[in-house]
């Protein structure tokens, strides 16, 4: 799976320190790609929560399903209503 | 769908999202829907398959699907069939054992010659179906099958694939070597002048314009080549000329005719076995006649062989009868005529006609001339 924000990183030639622990960015209503979780706290049809560091992120929708999962990165993809991060 | 290998699970378990973390640290898994409170199904690479299902069951979950798909599947599934590899590797050993024979022997370009006597000959050269390929010497082929077959002109052997095929060009027979001096000349088959030709093949010994008689020949049945040597070929010509044809009728003024005058007499006799049974009188009393004898069968059959004779006798008297010819001059014109049309054919065309009228020995000889174009070859 690529890494997005690695890509952006090396594009733009961005200084570590503008990314946080972790990355987000929403494609549409219908994609939602995350970097650096810590893992999956949650996962059904309407809720995807997961931990990151010093937080959580959850990800409410429907016909939600996980595209892609490997350890750092995740992309969730189906009908999404609301990503909060707490 | 197809390039894109994977394999999916369908799992049932509890906690499955620690299962999760914990395999995403060693796997990329895809797909990933949970369909019930207990079931989840995800997607992960072929190749990892074996190690994820291990891992999944040390966690107590129960592997409800398990599903391969894509191109590398597809051969997996494949080579995994032995009976089909076995039998394709029989196949294939089949094909190059095979590939070593002459499996079909065709013979191309026959006419005249029998097919049956180029198979004899090329068996006799140990040539058949399911000989080895090797073994086969197209040259010294070639060379025994023009020998020992007459009339070919060309032959050529080729193997194509695990086929011989034996090309054959025959001799051409041209008219002009079968038929040496067998052609006859062209010959006149009327008397006139020539006043057309058309010659398609031959040697004209005649020009527009000549005077022909019957049986002078019109084309020889030759032509002379470029060294002035002469090649025998069949004379062909359409050759037209002025034809004069002659009909002649002779008119006597009197002349002496006999006839019947309408009397007769009839007698009938018994002929049994040739013996005549009647004692009837047979004698005619008409000092001039002519007879007519109608014999019958009575007794119908061989046994008795009896027939009746019946002799009619008509009575003949001689007249003068005279005709005077300026009278009858067109009727007689007619007649003869119509009678020499008769003896034209179809496709005569009449150029001019004209009647010659002599009067010899106190009868006159009329002719009636019919000048006609014709073909006369």
């Amino acid at each position: 799976m690529f890494n997005f924000f690695d890509d952006l990183k090396k594009e733009f030639k961005l200084q570590p320190s503008v990314f946080s622990a972790f990355n987000l960015v929403m494609v549409s209503t219908s994609l939602v790609y995350l970097e650096g979780h810590k893992g999956l706290l949650k996962l059904s049809d309407e809720n995807v929560t997961l931990r990151v560091k010093k937080g959580v992120v959850c990800i409410m929708g429907k016909n939600l399903k996980i595209s892609e999962m490997t350890q750092k990165t995740i992309a969730i993809s189906g009908e999404i209503s609301k990503v909060e991060v707490l | 769908m197809l390039f894109n290998s994977g394999c999916k699970f369908v799992i049932n378990g509890v906690n499955q999202e620690r299962n999760f973390n914990k395999l995403c640290k060693d796997y990329d898994l895809s797909d990933i829907s949970r369909k019930s409170y207990t079931h989840t199904s995800f997607v992960c690479k072929i190749s990892k398959q074996k190690k994820i299902e291990k891992e999944l069951k040390e966690c107590g979950f129960e592997i409800i699907e398990k599903k391969e798909f894509g191109i590398f599947s597809f051969l997996k599934n494949l080579l995994t069939s032995y009976g089909l590899v076995a039998g394709f590797i029989c196949g294939l050993i089949a094909c190059i054992i095979l590939s070593g024979f002459i499996l079909k022997i065709d013979v191309v370009g026959l006419e005249k010659i029998n097919q049956e006597e180029v198979y004899s000959i090329l068996s006799n050269q140990n040539v058949t179906t399911f000989c080895k390929k090797k073994d086969i010497s197209l040259s010294s082929l070639e060379k025994t099958l023009s020998k020992n077959i007459e009339n070919i002109s060309l032959v050529s052997a080729i193997i194509k694939g695990n086929t011989l095929v034996i090309s054959i060009k025959e001799k051409v027979q041209n008219d002009e070597v079968d038929n040496l001096d067998n052609f006859q000349p062209l010959v006149s088959k009327f008397d006139g002048q020539i006043t057309n030709i058309k010659l398609v093949q031959g040697t004209l010994k005649v020009n527009v314009g000549d005077m022909v008689k019957v049986g002078q020949i019109l084309v020889e049945p030759y032509i002379l080549d470029s060294s002035n040597n002469k090649r025998a070929v069949k004379p062909i010509a359409e050759i037209e000329a002025r034809v004069w044809q002659t009909f002649k009728t002779e008119h006597k003024e009197s002349k002496i005719v006999s006839r019947r005058t309408g009397k007769e007499q009839v007698v009938e006799n018994l002929i049994f076995m040739g013996l005549n049974l009647t004692n009837f009188h047979n004698e005619c009393d008409f000092p001039s006649y002519e007879l007519k004898i109608d014999t019958i069968c009575i007794s119908n059959n061989n046994i008795l062989p009896i027939y009746r004779q019946k002799i009619t006798y008509y009575e003949m008297e001689t007249i003068l009868i005279e005709e005077k010819f300026e009278e009858n001059k067109e009727k007689i014109f007619e007649e003869i005529k119509q009678k020499a049309l008769l003896y034209l054919d179809k496709c005569d065309i009449i150029k001019n006609e004209y009647f010659n009228v002599n009067k010899i020995n106190g009868q006159y000889v009329v002719e009636y001339v019919v000048e006609i174009i014709k073909r006369i070859d």
